[in-house]
């Protein structure tokens, strides 16, 4: 059964619209010195960093790397964190920069993705694995601002009004960029499992 | 209403409440006769419902590796700080490169922090894949923190000379433990110990890891114990086991009688007051068996426990080259074994564990062995 599925479980517990408090507590703790905490922050959400990095750079290892990084940066910047904005709305930036910083640098760059011919076709759509694998190519086929703003609401669970104060752009703009996100996505699914 | 509208319409109610209720009950009714929406939204659906790639299992514990070396070498860097200026000429200073500014990273700027950490640029400092061995890409920003480290123990290795010559004019050697924030063993790597509160000196925007003070722990023929607190049991019903030198809670260190039975795993001792103290050995299990942690003799409460000498300190936060990760216990702490031997002869723990684990949040190496 999917609905049973472990890794559906997992997913469940990875993505962030739930609990802040939680988050806030560990962060609190954290911040007082507690290593513990502070782990139990990084396997809470290790998983959708990597996702975002992932979806940002098309390569394993690029993800991982940035993961590293943003927990370090995260670490260090505990004490100067206000508490302003939810933990997940702060580790979104703090991974999106990382992210872009890199490719500043000149340190990874993403790997090109063509839309038509690297979406595969999603064979069983009840395969987790499968389904995955077509979902996560479509993301990389999204333009950067919509994949952007889709993260943010979708991935991180921000408010349109989060995600814009977050990406510098009107809460419209959210708004749109996460609609043509999800029509870009439906798409190349659609396209890939030998729709129109 | 056309398809576009219906589509935004429900796409938006995904992701909060619709402020328009009406608007979203029609598009509904649009989507039950119009294939086009309802394949749209069953696509949502499925993207919905799909899993988040999963990261390699190791990933986090390689983040925490990556992270207790960095309090470690916080410490180490906040203790060389502390210490006097370097009387020896040449000396090195190190100083750290600066990480990423908050605002870059995200966070909010605040102008009360004071020093950032950054004993390694953030940017290079990645923690190494498959067994555990730094890429070559990130064996720069390793070297340096372990330069650091070594810089920073020859520092407080010249306090510990100093702290010893304090001892022999008198001062009780609790004190010497407390003011020795970083402890070192000849020949062997820095092993950052517990400062005192009041003399901790961490940055502003680190979290005061490593600041608490230590346990009140014990050490008996070499296996460390926690105090359970006052016992009511009987000292005719024990038998002497030995002796152990401690303080205990502050009082004078001296030699004191450990009672106990044959069978029992607890240990006990009398304190100034003529109280009966219950100890009982710090364990952990780990693939089936049981281990008690070991540990050179501490002075008294408030000392953490250290690995043992004959067990070769390891160099880097990933542990070698003197111990080799294993795999993650049920709690996610990772355990490693000595690089030439098994587990069966003993694990070792990384240092900052959480306060709950076994190793109560220890800022040292900890080295447990087979309970008999």
């Amino acid at each position: 059964m999917v609905a049973n599925h472990p890794l559906l479980t997992n997913v469940k517990r990875s993505r962030m619209r739930a609990k802040p408090t939680d988050d806030t507590a560990l962060l609190d703790a954290a911040r007082a010195g507690d290593l513990g905490a502070f782990e139990t922050l990084v396997r809470e959400h290790t998983r959708t960093v990597f996702a975002h990095a992932l979806r940002f750079f098309g390569d394993a290892t690029a993800a991982e790397d940035t993961v590293q990084e943003v927990w370090i940066k995260v670490y260090r910047s505990l004490g100067s964190f206000d508490g302003r904005a939810r933990f997940s709305t702060w580790l979104y930036q703090v991974t999106r920069n990382t992210c872009l910083d890199s490719v500043r640098a000149g340190a990874r760059r993403p790997v090109p993705v063509d839309p038509i011919t690297d979406v595969a076709a999603p064979g069983d759509l009840a395969d987790d694995v499968a389904l995955t694998a077509s979902v996560e190519q479509a993301m990389r086929a999204l333009s950067p601002e919509d994949r952007d703003a889709f993260s943010a609401v979708a991935l991180y669970g921000m408010s349109y009004a989060e995600a814009a104060e977050i990406l510098g752009v009107p809460v419209g703009t959210v708004k749109s960029r996460t609609f043509r996100a999800r029509r870009s996505l439906a798409h190349l699914l659609n396209l890939a499992n030998g729709g129109e | 209403m056309d398809c576009y509208e219906a589509q935004s319409l429900m796409s938006e109610a995904l992701d909060g409440p619709n402020p328009d209720a009406v608007k979203l009950r029609a598009a509904r009714r649009h989507r039950t006769t119009c294939p086009e929406c309802h394949a749209f939204m069953d696509t949502v659906a499925l993207v919905k419902r799909a899993p988040l790639p999963e990261p390699p299992a190791d990933l986090a514990d390689r983040v925490m590796a990556l992270v207790r070396f960095d309090v470690a070498a916080e410490q180490a860097r906040a203790a060389a700080a502390a210490a006097p200026a370097p009387e020896t000429p040449g000396q090195a200073v190190v100083e750290p490169p600066e990480i990423a500014s908050d605002a870059e990273i995200g966070c909010a700027a605040d102008s009360t922090a004071g020093p950032r950490l950054g004993a390694v640029g953030a940017t290079t400092l990645t923690a190494s894949r498959g067994k555990g061995r730094p890429r070559p890409a990130v064996l720069a920003a390793w070297m340096g923190a372990a330069a650091l480290l070594v810089v920073s123990a020859g520092t407080v290795g010249m306090m510990g000379i100093r702290l010893m010559s304090q001892e022999r004019s008198g001062l009780p050697s609790q004190e010497i433990v407390n003011k020795a924030t970083v402890q070192t063993d000849a020949g062997s790597a820095v092993q950052p110990a517990a400062p005192l509160p009041a003399e901790s000196s961490a940055p502003s925007s680190a979290p005061a890891a490593s600041v608490s003070a230590g346990p009140n722990y014990i050490v008996f023929n070499g296996t460390a114990y926690r105090l359970v607190g006052p016992s009511a049991s009987s000292k005719g019903q024990m038998s002497s086991l030995g002796t152990v030198t401690t303080s205990l809670a502050g009082g004078a260190s001296r030699s004191r009688n450990v009672l106990g039975t044959a069978v029992a795993p607890g240990v006990y001792v009398e304190n100034d007051q003529g109280e009966l103290l219950e100890f009982q050995p710090l364990e952990r299990t780990f693939d089936g068996r049981t281990y008690r942690l070991r540990s050179t003799d501490l002075p008294g409460f408030g000392a953490w426990p250290v690995m043992p000498s004959g067990i070769a300190q390891p160099t880097s936060a990933d542990g070698s080259p003197t111990l080799t990760a294993v795999s993650a216990d049920p709690s996610g702490v990772m355990i490693y074994r000595q690089t030439s031997s098994t587990v069966s002869v003993g694990i070792a723990v990384a240092p900052g564990t959480s306060a709950s684990d076994a190793a109560g949040g220890n800022p040292n190496w900890t080295w447990w062995t087979p309970a008999p």
